[in-house]
Formats: C-alpha cells, structure tokens, sequence
C-alpha cells in the first residue's frame, strides 16, 4: 500500500482569505458543471462528466476547500436551482462532500495517479453513492440499489479516469502558482516555527 | 446557464411572496420538505401541489415554473414509475401484469410508483417555487446574519455560497469568452460526437482554468484589502431582516400542511397502501 497512502495525514486546514476563494472558484465549477449536464440525467441522479472536480479540488486545495467546494457546489447551486434539494439534500451534501475530503486527505501525491485513481474514483466515490443512495432510499423515494448504482454510473468514469490525469497536468501549474495546500500549510508551519523561535529569542 | 441567470432574477422579482423574509420561506421550505417525507397518499399530495401552484400564482411566476417544471416532470416521474413496480413486494393477492422469477408488476406496485412519483412531484415544486420566490444572496446574508449573531457561527459559510451565486455570471462569461476566442480561430467546438466534443474541450479548459486560479488570487487579495477575518464575529449587516406578520402567514401555511400530514399519518390515512 506504501505510495497509495500519505504518510502524513493532516486532519486540519487553517483557513484564510485564499482558501475562501478557492472555495468559492471551485463551488462555481462544480456546480455549473454539474447544472450544465443536468439533462444527462437517469431520473433524479445526473450523469456528471465534470464530478472529476471535487476530487481535483480536495487533492489540490485541501480536504476541506475540496469538501466546502464539492458541497455548496452540489447543494446550493445545483441541487436548488435545479430543485432537487428537498429530495436528495443532506445525502447529496455529505456524500459530495467526503467525495473530495476523503482524497484531499489520503492522495500521497497529485501525480501519483494510482493513488487520485484509488482515493477519489473508487473510495471516495463509493461513499458518496453510499450517502445518496442511503439518504434517498432512508427518505422512501426511491431503492437504495438503483440510487447507489446510479451514483456509481455517474461518477465512477470521470473520477477513476479523468481526475488521475487531470491532476498530474494540473499539479504543476497550482504548485507553480504557491496554491498546493500541503506546501502552503508546510511553509505556515516553518513560518510560525521561525516566529516562535524569534520570540524566545527576544525573550 | 440561461436557465441559471434568470432562475436567479426571478427570485429577486416583486410580490407578496418575494418581500416575505426569506428565513420564513426556507422554514415554509422545510415544512414541504417533510410532508412528502410523511405522506404517500395521492390525494393529500395532489391537493399539496396544486396549493403550491396557487402561492406561483399570486407569487407571479406560475408560467416561468411552469416552463421548468414541464421538462423536469416527465424525467422524474417517469424514472420512478418505471423502477418502483419492481422493487414493490410481491405478495400472492397482488394482480400481476407480469411476474418472472424475481421480476415482477403488480396493479399494486403500479400504484405505489405513482405515489411516489407525485412525493417526488411535490418536493420539487415545493423547492422550484422557494427558489424561484427567494433572492439567494438575500437568503444567505439573513443566514448568515442568524448564525452569527444567535450562534456564533463565523461568517465565512453563508460568504462562501453568497460569493459562488455572485461569480456564476462571471465565470460563465469567462469561459464564453475563451470559446468564442476559440471559435474565432477556426476550433469547431459544437460539431462531433460526444467524445470528439469532450476532446476540443480540452484546449480550452487550460486558459480557463488559469482564469480561475488568477481569480482565486484576486478574490483572495480582495478580501485581504478589506480586511476580511475568519474569526470576526461581531460583523454588521446592510441589511437587517425582520420579521412580519406576512411572513408568519406565509409560514403558517407549511405549518398547516404538516399539520396535516402528521394528522394523517396519526389517523392512518397518509398512506397509499390505504387504497389497496
């Protein structure tokens, strides 16, 4: 399993005022993603070529922008405006929330596409379809097989294939940029670590 | 997108409905929302539905709903009327149209889809006509304003999904811009197959993407300009929302349909399994 796993999970994501437009950027993206291919659709679940981004954006920006972006870009953008909240709404949040948290949080590396290909296109996809369908299913609208499966269809294809190459093309240019989380959280880090220290010192 | 934009007008329209205070009709919402939760009788979901087609109508956007709930409609129902009957338990003194091994449509299970077609009918009416009777930013800063002020909640979330409706527009135009730009170099974007499309899309999705990541920048320098902190929670509000009796009215009207769905279900008549 060594290279599939990070070796150092971080539970935490300081936020600032950066991580809040990533946020925002990536809900944007989702959720017109999302919309834009509403007509894709096997009843109440959307075929979603464009689900890559969640797992794009947590494995990016962070389990927790990925996770905010995944959620308010599903739920408040497209599930609302297409008027599908009431029926698939806390499912659909929690489900495309982890979607993204879960590959934020355990892709070793951007590049490492077995890694993107296990996290994000099969487990994290997985326990979405697990939410949805469970949450519909809890609700008695609709089978909790044919959701499940449903979300499966749907989201399988782009993130087991789209999101690995997608994010070792992307890598490079958010790294350039000084947008990859661990690198910024590393360097908030030493930066407080060199605070620290020059405070004992003046001490 | 159009669709998106003018969803997005409508909700900052002028009626009755549109002035009630936001929080109210996410409550009324709420109620809706858990109605066909309790309720799969067809006739109290019917009768639900067809109040809500009212409240479009005073709200005046009865023909704007109408247009987007006509092609929703069919999808939804449609999917569910075709997969229930399969799903339904057999028993021997149902009426079988058709039953081989484990597949099997009973009258009963044809029913039972359709009553959950219409649960299906009304959650989405219910939100349609929320969406459409509320200004989502206006939803969100009274939000925000609540979860700050009762609970202490910082101000970040309810700025999150406010900012994502402001930039849609924006970033929508964005990428129309880099199409047409495309387009102009002779890239036939429309044309093709399915994947032979999801291909040309790819030399546009490398500016676009670098819009966005700039963008992200720029907003993140914005908020920094304007000195924006996560941990302030003793932010003021332009607009102070407060409540009226035409909101509790509004409300009042949800709290009645629950009402009477727990009434129902109390007096065993919310159920379509009644009809059998």
């Amino acid at each position: 399993m060594e290279g599939l796993i990070t070796k150092k999970i971080r539970w935490g994501q300081k936020f600032g005022t950066l991580e809040i437009a990533l946020t925002i950027i990536g809900a944007v993206l989702y959720g017109l993603g999302a919309f834009s291919t509403m007509s894709l659709a096997i009843g109440f679940i959307t075929l979603r070529p464009f689900a890559f981004i969640a797992v794009i954006w947590g494995v990016m920006f962070g389990p927790w922008v990925g996770g905010l972006a995944a959620l308010i870009g599903n739920t408040f953008i497209s599930d609302i405006l297409a008027g599908w909240f009431g029926i698939g709404g806390v499912g659909g949040a929690i489900g495309n929330f982890m979607m993204a948290f879960i590959p934020g949080l355990l892709v070793s590396h951007p590049k490492n596409w077995k890694s993107v290909a296990l996290w994000g296109g099969i487990v994290g996809t997985l326990v979405c379809a697990l939410f949805v369908g469970g949450w519909i299913a809890l609700m008695g609208f609709a089978p909790f097989e044919v959701l499940f499966t449903s979300v499966l269809i749907s989201n399988i294809p782009p993130n087991l294939i789209l999101a690995p190459i997608i994010s070792a093309w992307l890598f490079p240019r958010v790294q350039k940029r000084g947008l990859y989380w661990r690198d910024r959280l590393e360097s908030a880090e030493a930066q407080s670590l060199d605070e620290e220290v020059e405070e004992v010192l003046e001490e | 997108m159009t669709i998106v934009l003018e969803m997005l007008e409508t909700g900052k329209a002028k009626s009755p409905i549109h002035s009630c205070d936001p929080r109210m009709k996410l409550l009324w919402w709420v109620c809706f929302i858990i109605v066909p939760i309790l309720v799969t009788n067809p006739i109290i979901l019917i009768v639900f539905t067809a109040f809500i087609w009212i409240l479009a109508g005073v709200a005046k956007i009865a023909k704007k709903m109408y247009r987007f709930l006509i092609v929703t409609y069919p999808i939804m129902i449609g999917f569910i009327v075709l997969t229930w009957p399969f799903f339904y338990k057999a028993t021997p003194d149902q009426a079988f149209l058709f039953n081989w091994s484990i597949f099997h449509v009973s009258v009963e299970g044809l029913i039972y889809a359709t009553a959950m077609g219409l649960r299906i009918v009304l959650a989405l009416t219910a939100c349609t006509f929320f969406v459409m009777t509320t200004d989502l930013m206006d939803l969100a800063s009274g939000l925000g304003e609540f979860l700050q002020n009762k609970l202490g909640i910082s101000y970040m979330y309810p700025l999150m999904v406010i900012s994502s409706f402001k930039f849609i527009p924006e970033l929508s135009g964005d990428y129309l811009t880099i199409t047409d730009s495309f387009r102009s170099r002779a890239l036939d974007i429309d044309s093709g197959s399915f994947f032979q499309r999801l291909r040309k899309l790819a030399p546009v999705s490398i500016p676009l993407i670098d819009i966005m990541l700039r963008r992200a920048q720029r907003i993140s320098i914005a908020l920094e300009v304007k000195a924006f902190s996560v941990n302030n929670k003793n932010r003021t509000f332009f607009k102070e929302h407060r409540v009226q009796a035409k909101d509790f009215l509004l409300l009042s009207t949800g709290v009645l349909a629950l009402a009477i769905s727990i009434a129902a279900v109390i007096l065993d008549v919310a159920k379509v399994e009644m009809f059998f």
